[in-house]
C-alpha cells in the first residue's frame, strides 16, 4: 500500500482540526512577536514612507 | 523632493543598527527614480478603467433592453461579438487586469522605489513589464470577443495568453520587483512592501496552478481543456476565483493604502503592529477561504465547510485594516472635508470594511443558500471593485498626478466632483442590485402550501427585477461620468507640465554601510531552572527573528509558506480522499458531436447566465429536477456550474427539455419562444458550418487529461459525429423545422443540452459497480 493509498483512505476533519491549530498557532506568535516590539522601532518604520519630500 | 542628507537618509530603527565605523564618514551614493513607468502605468489604469466601466454599461444596458427601446434590433446589434456571454467576461478581465492591474503597478513603482530608496532595478524590466501587460490585455479584448476563452471565470484568457501572462508578472515585474528589494537603500521593509510580496509570489502561483491546461494541438485552432474536470476543476477554479479577489484585488491595494494614505494624511499609520497581524492573518487566511463559493454544490461538505470557517474568520484581520485606515486619519478629518485625496480614500476603506463584513456573511451557508446565483453577489462584488478599488486607484491618480507630471492639479473642484458623482454612481448601481438579488432569491425559493414553487416560471424572476437593472445602467452611467470627468482633469494637469521633467537626484547610503550587528546572542538570567528552560527564554527573546526579518527572499519564502498551508490542508485531500468523488458507472464521455457542442457552450459564455449545478435544496429540485452529484462531472473539462443564474439552470436539461426543434426555434429567437426573456437571439449558429475535421484534435486533448477515448472512438469521430448531426436534423425536420441545420453549430450544441444530466438515467452496464474509485 503507498502513500497514495493510504492517504485516500483518511478521514478530511483530521485536516480541518490540523489547519485550524497551525493558523492558531501562527496568530499565537505574530501577536507576541508584533507587541514585544519597542515603540521607537515601530513608529521608525511607520514613518518611512513619510521620510521622502522632507 | 530633497537631496537626502546622511542624516536624514538612514534612520534609526533600533534594530540594532549601527554604522560599520563611527569613525569612517558613511559614503552616499546618488540615484533618481524613474517616474516616467509610473506616468505610463497611471495613463494606462485611466484608459483602461473607462474601457471597463464603458464594456460594463453595456453589458449592464443589454439586461435591462434586449431589444433597443424602439426598434426590433438586439442589443448586441445582432452581432455575436457583441453578445453579453462574450462581453461580461471581456468587463471583468479589463476592470480586473487593467484598470486595477495597471492601478497596482503605478502604486508598486511609485511607492517601492522610495520606500527602498533606490531606482528600480532595471529600465528594461521596467518597460518590458508595461508594454507586455498592455500586449496581454490587448490580445485579451481581441480573443474574448471572438469566443476565444477556457471558460473559467477570470481565468478565460486562453493558454498562450496565460504563458505570456506568467513571463510578464514573474519574469518581468517579480524579478525586477524583487532585485530592486535585494539593492534597497533602506533596511526596514516597510509593511507595504510585503502586501507586494504576498501579491507577487501568491498570484503566480494561482495562475499556474489554475491554468495547467493540456491545448488542441491545431494550426488554427486557438483551444485548450484544463488538467482538472468536474468537482475538482470547480475546486481549483475558485482556489483561484476567491483569491484572484484576495491577492490581485486586496492586499495590492492595501500595499497601496498602507503607502498612500500616510502620505495624503502626512501622518504615519495609526498603528504598525496592527498592520503586521493585518498582513499575516490575511496572508494565512484568505488562501482557505475559496470553497465558499461552492456552498450546496458537488463539492464534499468539508471542504466547504472549512471555507465557511476561515471565511468567517476573516472579518477580524479584514476589519483590523480598515480600522487601522480610518484611524490613521485622526487628527487630520479636518483635511478630508477639503482634500478630494481624502475622500476617495475615506470612502475607499469604508467600502473595504463592508465588502469584507459582507463577504463572510455570504459565505456562511444558511445566507448562501439564497444568495447564491443571484444578483446579491453582483452588488458585492461592485462595492468591492468600484467602492474598494476604483475609489483607492481614483485617489492615488490625483495624489500622484501633480507629483509625477510636476504641477498643480488642474481642478480640485473637479476631482472632488469627481469623487461626488463616483460615490452616487455606486450607491445608484448597488442598492437596486441587492434588491434585485434578494427579490430573485426569495422568488426562487417561494413554495406555497400545497410545496408548489409560487414562481414556476424562471421568466418571471426575471421579469420582477428588470427595473432594478433600469437604475443599475443609471448608476453605471453615473460612475463612467465621473471618471469622464476625471480624464479632463488629467488631461488638463498633464497639458501643464513642464516642457522637461526634473530629475532629483536623491543620495542615500549604501545597505553595506549601515551593516547590522544584532550583537551577540542573549544570555537567560533566570535563576534555578534547568539548562532547557534557559534554552527557552534565550529563544522566547526572538533574536534569531530579527536578520530575517530584513531579508526579502526569507520573507518572501516564509509568505510562500503561508499561503502554501492551505494547499496542504485543503487542496490535496480534496483530491486524493477516495470518497469525495464517487464515480457513477452510467457516465461516460461526451460523443464527438456533443464535445464540439460543449465547446460553443463554452466558447458562447453560456455559464454567464446559466448554472449547471442542482443543489440538494427543495425550491431547486422542484424547478429543476434531481439534485447534481459529484460523479456526474468527471469528464467536465472544464467545468461549467457558473455562479449567477439570469437564466435557468441547464444541469437536467437534457432531462426536462429533448425537443431538438424547441431548441433550435430559441436559438433562432428566444423570444419566439419565451416572450419577454432577455436572453439575445443566437441567429450564427444556424448558419455557421461544424468543423467536424477539427473534432479528432479536440478529443486527442482531452485523451491527454484522462477522458478515455479509445483510438478507434478517435478514428470514427467525423463519422460518428456526422451520424448524431442527421439524427438530430431528422428531428428537427420532423418536428416542422428548418431542413438545412444538419451540418451548422446549433445541432452539435443542441446535442450537448440534449444531453446534460441524463446520464444517471441510463440504464446500468451489465458489469459496473454503482461505486468505485474516483478518478485520479
Amino acid at each position: 500500500m503507498n502513500f497514495k493509498e493510504i492517504f485516500s483512505l483518511t478521514n478530511a476533519g483530521l485536516f480541518s482540526e490540523i489547519s485550524l491549530v497551525i493558523f492558531l498557532g501562527v496568530f499565537v506568535a505574530i501577536s507576541v512577536r508584533a507587541f514585544t516590539r519597542s515603540k521607537q522601532e515601530m513608529n521608525a518604520a511607520s514613518n518611512l514612507p513619510l521620510e521622502e519630500g522632507k | 523632493m530633497q537631496t537626502a542628507s546622511a542624516g536624514a537618509s538612514t534612520p534609526e530603527l533600533d534594530l540594532g543598527t549601527r554604522p560599520k565605523s563611527a569613525l569612517r564618514p558613511i559614503e552616499m551614493e546618488s540615484f533618481v527614480y524613474d517616474d516616467a513607468v509610473v506616468r505610463k502605468f497611471t495613463l494606462a489604469m485611466y484608459v483602461w478603467s473607462i474601457v471597463a466601466f464603458l464594456v460594463g454599461l453595456i453589458a449592464a444596458l443589454q439586461l435591462a433592453f434586449p431589444i433597443i427601446p424602439g426598434t426590433t434590433i438586439p442589443s448586441n446589434f445582432g452581432l455575436e461579438y457583441l453578445t453579453f456571454g462574450r462581453l461580461r467576461p471581456l468587463h471583468t478581465n479589463a476592470a480586473i487586469f487593467a484598470f486595477a492591474g495597471n492601478a497596482i503597478f503605478a502604486a508598486v513603482y511609485y511607492s517601492t522605489q522610495r520606500l527602498c530608496k533606490t531606482r528600480m532595478w532595471s529600465d528594461l524590466l521596467s518597460n518590458l513589464h508595461f508594454w507586455g501587460w498592455q500586449l496581454i490585455i490587448l490580445s485579451a479584448a481581441l480573443t474574448l470577443p471572438f469566443g476565444i476563452t477556457q471558460g473559467k471565470e477570470y481565468a478565460e484568457l486562453e493558454w498562450p495568453i496565460d504563458v505570456a501572462i506568467a513571463v510578464v508578472w514573474l519574469g518581468f515585474f517579480g524579478t525586477n520587483f524583487f532585485m530592486t528589494l535585494y539593492h534597497r537603500r533602506e533596511r526596514h521593509m516597510y509593511v507595504a512592501l510585503w502586501f507586494y510580496i504576498a501579491t507577487i509570489v501568491t498570484v503566480t502561483l494561482l495562475h499556474v496552478f489554475n491554468n495547467l491546461v493540456s491545448p488542441v494541438l491545431s494550426g488554427t485552432l486557438v483551444k485548450s481543456y484544463p488538467i482538472y474536470a468536474g468537482v475538482q476543476d470547480a475546486f481549483m477554479q475558485w482556489w483561484y476565483g476567491h483569491n484572484a479577489v484576495a491577492f490581485f484585488l486586496t492586499t495590492p491595494f492595501l500595499g497601496l493604502m498602507y503607502y498612500f494614505l500616510p502620505k495624503a494624511a502626512e501622518r504615519p499609520v495609526f498603528s504598525y503592529r496592527l498592520s503586521i497581524l493585518h498582513f499575516w492573518s490575511l496572508v494565512f487566511i484568505y488562501i482557505w477561504a475559496g470553497p465558499h463559493h461552492l456552498h450546496y454544490t458537488a463539492l464534499p461538505d468539508w471542504a466547504s465547510s472549512l471555507g465557511m470557517l476561515f471565511s468567517i474568520m476573516l472579518w477580524m484581520p479584514s476589519w483590523g485594516g480598515m480600522i487601522n485606515g480610518l484611524l490613521t486619519l485622526r487628527g487630520a478629518w479636518n483635511k478630508v472635508s477639503t482634500d478630494p485625496v481624502l475622500k476617495f480614500f475615506v470612502v475607499g476603506i469604508t467600502f473595504y470594511g463592508m465588502a469584507t463584513f459582507e463577504g463572510p456573511l455570504l459565505s456562511v451557508k444558511s445566507v448562501n443558500m439564497l444568495s447564491h446565483y443571484t444578483d446579491w453577489t453582483i452588488a458585492h462584488v461592485h462595492a468591492g471593485a468600484l467602492g474598494w478599488n476604483g475609489m483607492m486607484s481614483f485617489g492615488m491618480m490625483y495624489w500622484l498626478l501633480p507629483r509625477i507630471f510636476q504641477t498643480k492639479l488642474h481642478s480640485q473642484k473637479l476631482a472632488t466632483a469627481h469623487f461626488w458623482l463616483a460615490t452616487v454612481g455606486i450607491l445608484l448601481y448597488i442598492v437596486p442590485i441587492y434588491v434585485a438579488g434578494v427579490t430573485q432569491g426569495l422568488m426562487w425559493r417561494a413554495v406555497d402550501e400545497n410545496g408548489q414553487l409560487m414562481y414556476g416560471n424562471f421568466l418571471e424572476t426575471i421579469t420582477a427585477i428588470l427595473p432594478m437593472y433600469y437604475l443599475r445602467a443609471i448608476g453605471g452611467t453615473v460612475f463612467l461620468l465621473g471618471a469622464a470627468v476625471g480624464g479632463y482633469n488629467f488631461y488638463m494637469t498633464w497639458r501643464s507640465r513642464p516642457a522637461k521633467y526634473e530629475e532629483v537626484v536623491h543620495r542615500a547610503p549604501p545597505l553595506s554601510a549601515t551593516e547590522i550587528h544584532d550583537g551577540p546572542k542573549p544570555k537567560s538570567k533566570l535563576v534555578g531552572v534547568s539548562n532547557t528552560g534557559k534554552a527557552l527564554d534565550e529563544f522566547s527573546s526572538m533574536w534569531w527573528h530579527r536578520p530575517w526579518e530584513r531579508m526579502p527572499f526569507k520573507f518572501t519564502v516564509y509568505t510562500i509558506i503561508a499561503v502554501a498551508i492551505a494547499s496542504l490542508f485543503e487542496i490535496i485531500p480534496t483530491f486524493l480522499i477516495r470518497s469525495n468523488v464517487p464515480t457513477i458507472a452510467t457516465v461516460t464521455p461526451y460523443t464527438p458531436l456533443e464535445l464540439y457542442g460543449r465547446d460553443i457552450y463554452v466558447a458562447e459564455g453560456c455559464y454567464n447566465c446559466h448554472s449547471q449545478m442542482i443543489r440538494p435544496i427543495l425550491p431547486e429540485t422542484k424547478r429543476y429536477g434531481e439534485y447534481s452529484k459529484p460523479g456526474e462531472f468527471v469528464y467536465d473539462h472544464p467545468f461549467q456550474w457558473g455562479s449567477r443564474r439570469i437564466g435557468p439552470d441547464l444541469a437536467r436539461e437534457g432531462v426536462s427539455r429533448p425537443q431538438e426543434n424547441w431548441h433550435a426555434l430559441h436559438f433562432e429567437n428566444p423570444d419566439q419562444i419565451s416572450p419577454g426573456t432577455i436572453m439575445p437571439p443566437y441567429p450564427w449558429l444556424l448558419e455557421k458550418k461544424i468543423d467536424f475535421a477539427s473534432i479528432p484534435t479536440r478529443m486527442l486533448a482531452l485523451k491527454r487529461v484522462g477522458v478515455p477515448y479509445t483510438e478507434e472512438e478517435r478514428d470514427n469521430a467525423v463519422k460518428s459525429a456526422k451520424a448524431q448531426a442527421k439524427q438530430i436534423s431528422d428531428a428537427i425536420i420532423s418536428a416542422n423545422g428548418r431542413a438545412d441545420l444538419e451540418d451548422k453549430e446549433v445541432v452539435a450544441l443542441i446535442a450537448y443540452l440534449k444531453r446534460l444530466g441524463t446520464d444517471i438515467y441510463k440504464p446500468l452496464p451489465a458489469d459496473a459497480k454503482t461505486e468505485t474509485v474516483a478518478q485520479q
